[in-house]
């Protein structure tokens, strides 16, 4: 290392040598002057004495230098030759350290995308997340339309303060077809503030920004491409947008992390509007991140103060701002990435550990060569350095190999979609993967090449050089050595079993959670009602009754009825006040939904008391509501629900309704957390404002149970669907039970990942007790051959064989559980049902690593049965 | 006049190290004085080659180098040879003894 320094300290070290020569000559000068020569004739002869002192010079700065660039290309072209003598060993090793590097690079890829990679927009480096945080919690880049607004004006020391909402799915009418499309609400600013500029044409205005500003759109570009051919005769054209006409004024870039189809102006308005847009702000140019953190968390406690009375409605009491990063919000996959990446270092260490125990079998096996070279002179260093030389070659050539096999595995694992950021920003391998991928080849280099270097050139030279190569002084310590290894890689895989073993009984336990509803022979199919054209609840209730009709008047429907969104998904999140109760001044939190009447009948949703909704329930009767199980155990306690009051609120108030029944609760996708109090209007009586944010957010969800399982309903719902409306688009008719899959989506994809990197621990370490077990079989046979001619039974001996290899096994598997009961617990997050001690699993995986390891143990141990006791005796 | 032998390649090291064990550290031109007195002017030596050699045993970690002070009272560079180079002179030793005894034995016959 110090010699690669050099090369960086050439000046200083240029003036020690010179230093050094002019004492040397200076010496010489005054001994031929002491000879009695005079000066001049003295510089003369200790020049000649010394060499041309340029040579001297240049030779020296050589050795300084160049000599340990030459000395190692000599040790690469030599590991070389030795990688090319032994194919098989040379192949087995590269393989190992492919997959386990591979794997890591694969993951690596996601950290990257998501921590390193700078956001893909021009001004990435001045753009910042406006966090919003309750004592440290991290509650997310999003506030209401009136804080937005509130830090526009006074957070000064950004250039832009800028916002998004989603738009939801929103419906696109061109040429007399209905699509359905993405949109995203942007502020005018906000491309300005990211630093992107349009394709064509020009983005919106301040004043198209206002409420009631021009109906305009600009196009994704990914809509532009399918929709419009690419053509840059879409620009002014006139596009229908949820019922209203809209001219496009201009045509955005491709953007790699949004992937709306169609962007809007936003239109805030100083109201609270729930929490639902996200704000970025633009720094000014030389401002630090924490001078506009201050700036932002000053704003906000400056509005706490000013809204005061509204504080239970939109903000905590201890809520504070902060500028976070730009892209910072994708910390949420902290966890979920911190275990694979935790996973996938268990099995590079596996990995490593499996190399170390070739390499030194190799070392073992290349004793008297090493001797030889020792003794020859060699020093120690040098053939560390040799040794070392070639494990780096093995480390590189399976970095090259596991980085192509994490580009082919790369799109399967982003379609698994572990965490769900793939549709954010795109998983590539780039240049920090590959400098990643390089540091970790030198990284495992030391781990698994320097401790066999050290092994092997530690033999006594003279000792090895005595005796026979198959039988030399170092084989217990080495032997020990593999076994402890072996151990080791046992224990790391046993941690991987044992973690994919509980995320399996996770899994099996979401499954069976019950959802609330029957989803067998339910059909679900959505449709987007935003915009103008179903804009009040009457028009959006008078086209559910008409298609619910035509539904039912087919005799294989039993039921057919409407919600907004997917029961499994979230509803509306509103607030209610529940008059006349203790608590009738406080905000309760709830989940909206309208229905028509015969929901609850078709999920098969359980009546607890009152009753249902009836055909009676129409718009202009008695206002009436029913709650779930979980309303009345959060917010009514013991007293008798039904008959009592229920406001729901928003910007204007709903009328009071009473509560005329009390369903069973229905879970929400993520069946982790309890069901959300939750609050049923029948869809005539909807407010207005209710139905239309309601058909701002979701889609309309039709719901169709079938009488039984034969009938395919599909096509009938479809064509009834899209012949009730040409322009309203019909999406994704899906049984309800593919739905309810889809909630353990991402609990699956955790499962499928961990399982199948626990299978790749498991090969490689079964490789490992198999590779120890064939060497201590070729190491024993001597002494096997003695006790097989002195009458010893075969399966006696290979029991022995075995019984060494399980002791391994089972020394691994006692460390393995200890290292798991510790470790365990950082999976908590993803387990439901099962504690991270779980007796079964631990005993199961055990097992089953035992049954690996014995036999891994087996088959080098039935070579006995071939062994020919003569020969071996005669090979001793 | 006799003749003076250039240097055999590779024995510069082995009389670097010789004269470093048994006369302890020096600086550059005290190592050139010694091997010559030694060899009583039989060899030939560019002194300034010795400078790459040390450079080179230094580096394999048979002698090591410190700033110092010199008898005339000037800052020079002395050598030392380290436990590892004691050790390497041994096994140079045993080795040049053996060429020399198989040479010995050759141009007897």
């Amino acid at each position: 290392m110090t010699r690669f320094l050099n090369l960086f300290r050439r000046r200083r070290l240029d003036g020690q040598m010179d230093e050094e020569f002019q004492f040397h000559l200076d010496l010489l000068t005054t001994q031929f002057i002491n000879k009695g020569m005079n000066r001049e004739e003295a510089e003369r002869q200790a020049r000649r004495h010394f060499g041309s002192v340029d040579a001297v010079q240049e030779a020296y700065r050589d050795q300084r230098g160049v000599a340990w660039i030459s000395d190692f290309l000599a040790d690469l072209r030599h590991g070389a030759r030795l990688l090319r003598r032994d194919p098989g060993f040379s192949a087995v090793a590269v393989l190992t350290m492919a997959l386990g590097i591979g794997a890591n690079s694969a993951i690596f890829s996601f950290v990257n995308a998501v921590y390193l990679r700078p956001a893909p927009y021009p001004n990435a480096d001045r753009l910042v997340d406006v966090v919003n945080e309750v004592r440290g919690r991290w509650n997310g880049p999003t506030h209401t339309s009136r804080r937005y607004l509130y830090f526009k004006e006074h957070a000064k020391s950004f250039e832009e303060v800028a916002a998004s909402r989603g738009g939801g799915a929103t419906t696109l009418i061109l040429g007399g077809e209905a699509f359905q499309v993405s949109s995203l609400r942007v502020s005018h600013n906000y491309f300005r503030a990211l630093g992107v500029e349009p394709l064509a044409g020009r983005f919106f205005l301040s004043e198209e920004d206002e409420p009631g500003g021009e109906k305009v759109a600009i196009l994704g570009h990914g809509l532009w491409q399918r929709r419009f051919g690419g053509n840059l005769d879409a620009l002014n054209q006139t596009i229908d947008v949820g019922g209203e006409a809209h001219t496009i004024v201009g045509i955005a870039r491709a953007d790699p992390v949004s992937r709306a189809g169609l962007f809007l102006p936003n239109r805030a308005r100083p109201v609270n509007d729930g929490t639902n847009t996200t704000v970025i702000g633009l720094l000014r140019e030389g401002v630090s991140m924490e001078q506009g953190s201050q700036d932002l968390n000053q704003a906000m406690q400056n509005y706490k103060r000013e809204f005061a009375a509204e504080q239970r409605r939109e903000f905590h009491r201890e809520a504070t701002a902060r500028a976070a990063p730009f892209g910072s919000w994708m910390r949420q996959f902290s966890t979920p990435l911190g275990i694979l990446s935790a996973a996938v270092a268990l099995i590079l260490l596996v990995a490593c550990g499996n190399l170390a125990n070739l390499l030194l079998a190799r070392a073992t096996a290349r004793v008297r060569e090493i001797a030889i070279r020792l003794s020859v002179g060699a020093g120690r260093g040098r053939m560390i350095r040799q040794l070392l030389a070639e494990s780096l070659l093995i480390a590189f050539l399976g970095a090259v190999v596991g980085l192509l096999l994490a580009r082919w595995t790369l799109p399967a694992l982003v379609r698994l979609n572990p965490i769900p950021i793939s549709t954010l920003t795109p998983i590539t391998i780039d240049w920090v993967v590959v400098a990643f991928t390089a540091a970790l080849a030198i990284g495992t280099t030391l781990l698994f090449g320097l401790f066999p270097a050290f092994a092997a050139t530690r033999l006594n030279a003279h000792g090895a050089l005595k005796e026979t190569g198959s039988n030399c002084t170092a084989r217990g310590r080495t032997g020990l050595l593999r076994k402890s290894l072996v151990a080791a890689e046992v224990a790391l895989s046993l941690i991987l079993l044992i973690g994919a073993g509980l995320l399996v009984r996770t899994l099996v336990k979401l499954i069976s959670v019950h959802p609330g509803v029957d989803a067998t022979n339910v059909l679900a199919a959505k449709m987007p009602m935003q915009g103008q054209r179903y804009g009040t609840t009457a028009k959006g209730a008078a086209l559910f009754r008409r298609g619910l009709d035509r539904l039912r008047d087919n005799p294989a429907v039993e039921f057919a009825a409407v919600v907004n969104n997917l029961p499994m998904e979230r509803g509306l999140n509103l607030v209610a006040l529940i008059p006349g109760s203790e608590s009738a001044d406080d905000w309760k939190l709830i989940d909206w939904r309208f229905v028509s009447a015969d929901y609850f009948r078709l999920l098969r949703i359980p009546l607890q008391a009152g009753r249902l909704f009836n055909e009676a329930d129409s718009g202009n009767a008695e206002r009436v509501a029913i709650v779930n199980q979980e309303f009345v155990r959060r917010y009514l306690g013991k007293e008798n629900p039904v008959g009592r009051l229920l406001q729901v609120v928003s910007g204007k108030s709903d009328p009071h309704r009473t509560i005329v029944g009390v369903v069973g609760d229905v879970k929400s996708n993520n069946f982790r957390v309890p069901a959300q109090p939750t609050v049923f209007v029948p869809v005539d009586q909807a407010t207005d404002e209710h139905f239309r944010i309601a058909s701002g957010y979701f889609p309309v969800c039709w719901l169709i149970r079938g009488r039984d399982s034969r009938s395919n309903l599909t096509t009938f719902v479809e064509s009834e669907l899209k012949s009730l409306d040409p322009l309203q688009p019909v999406s994704g008719i899906t049984p309800l039970e593919e739905l309810r899959q889809t909630a353990v989506q991402s609990d699956r994809s955790m499962m499928i990942l961990l399982s199948g990197f626990a299978i790749l621990a498991l090969v490689l370490s079964a490789a490992g007790i198999y590779g120890v077990m064939s060497y201590t079989v070729a190491q024993r046979a001597g002494e096997i051959g003695i006790r097989l001619a002195l009458g010893a039974s075969i399966p006696s001996m290979i029991g022995s064989v075995v019984r060494q290899g399980a002791v391994v096994a089972f020394l691994g598997v006692i460390a393995g559980v200890g290292a798991a009961i510790g470790l365990t617990r950082f999976l908590q997050a993803f387990m439901f049902g099962v504690k991270p001690a779980d007796p079964l699993t631990f005993a199961v995986a055990s097992l089953f690593l035992l049954g690996v390891a014995a036999v891994a143990s087996l088959v080098p141990a039935l070579r006995i049965a071939r062994l020919d006791p003569v020969r071996a005796l005669r090979a001793e | 006049m006799p003749a003076r032998a250039d240097i055999l390649q590779g024995t510069l090291d082995l009389m670097v190290l010789k004269t470093l064990a048994s006369l302890g550290p020096l600086h550059g031109y005290g190592i050139a004085v010694r091997i010559q007195q030694i060899s009583e002017d039989a060899l030939y030596l560019n002194q300034g080659t010795l400078y790459p050699a040390l450079l080179r045993l230094e580096q394999r970690g048979w002698i090591s180098s410190d700033w110092g002070t010199s008898d005339n009272n000037r800052r020079a560079r002395f050598y030392s040879i380290t436990k590892a180079g004691r050790k390497q002179l041994e096994v140079e030793t045993d080795a040049w003894r053996n060429t020399v005894a198989i040479m010995h034995k050759i141009l007897e016959t």
